[in-house]
């Protein structure tokens, strides 16, 4: 793979993981929502990913791709009992993206996606769901 | 960017390329940059599993509660281990050379501070892992070793679910 190949798979991947951030975003907003403004895990959780979400737009620049207006959702989120299983779902899947991301990049985007990729382990742990051998890579 | 390594996560699973065995290119230290990173990287795992099993071995009551982190560290280490050119060579060369995971673990004769030796190792192998990620060649290998690192930081959470107890 040319340096220039190489370089555009690196900003294809951290471009992948801002959309994936943007949508964690938007449904942490509907957590929140459920929780209350008083819940702890979700302005956590929130505010980690509108951090992630941030520190990629700087690293990726002006061709940052935008978030949607809005997001479909997996399923409906009527109380607090969804609304953790919401926090499971996105916590995996952001996971599986930073996962991807770790294999396409090298250097600190690398080691970011790693930390963001064990952040999101945790935080999906602490939401309820399960502990894993290979957290990211479910499905491979 | 080199992408040697053949990294199955589960039996049957390869994540980049043919199983090693499949594959028409004999593997070896020599061309591979990533075979002296898994090696240690292996070595590490054997000696956490070592432990896991020693610490369960003194503290019967814990054996439920890590049985879930133990089965992952053994995954781990089978992962690695099929991932490695000549299957089980590391372990093999380890064995003959008595190194590290072989001699007796001393657990501490208190639970909860068994549970706290764990918690520390398994903050060591996070980070250890994480270092490992960066240093890989392989991108396939480097996303099976965040992964893994990702796993010891969710098991210092259990841990301290457990201690906590």
């Amino acid at each position: 793979m040319s340096d220039e190949t190489e370089q555009s798979d690196q900003t294809d991947a951290l471009q992948s993981a801002l959309a994936a951030e943007h949508a964690a975003v938007y449904a942490y907003g509907v957590v929140g929502g459920v929780l209350g403004a008083t819940s702890a895990p979700a302005n956590a959780a929130y505010a980690a990913h509108r951090g992630r979400r941030d520190q990629l737009m700087a690293m990726i620049g002006g061709e940052a791709v935008a978030a949607e207006p809005a997001y479909e959702l997996p399923f409906a989120v009527p109380g607090p009992g969804r609304a953790q299983q919401l926090g499971v779902r996105v916590e995996q899947r952001c996971a599986e993206v930073y996962a991807d991301v770790v294999s396409r990049t090298s250097g600190p985007p690398r080691v970011f996606a790693a930390r963001a990729l064990a952040d999101c382990a945790v935080r999906g742990l602490d939401w309820g769901g399960d502990f894993e051998a290979f957290p990211g890579l479910r499905g491979r | 960017m080199a992408a040697a390594l053949a990294v199955p996560v589960a039996a049957g699973c390869t994540l980049s390329g043919p199983a090693p065995e499949r594959s028409p290119v004999r593997r070896s230290t020599e061309v591979d940059p990533d075979v002296a990173l898994l090696e240690e990287v292996a070595a590490s795992t054997e000696a956490l599993v070592t432990l896991y099993e020693a610490v369960v071995g003194r503290h019967r009551g814990l054996r439920r509660d890590l049985r879930p982190v133990l089965d992952a560290h053994r995954a781990h280490a089978a992962a690695l281990g099929d991932a490695a050119p000549r299957r089980g060579s590391a372990r093999r060369r380890r064995r003959r050379r008595g190194g590290q995971g072989d001699g007796p673990v001393d657990v501490p004769a208190q639970e909860s501070r068994a549970v706290r030796r764990l918690a520390g190792a398994e903050r060591q192998a996070a980070s250890d892992l994480l270092d490992a990620t960066r240093r890989a060649a392989s991108g396939a290998f480097a996303r099976m070793l965040a992964s893994m690192s990702a796993s010891s930081a969710q098991a210092v959470r259990v841990l301290g679910e457990v201690g906590g107890r």
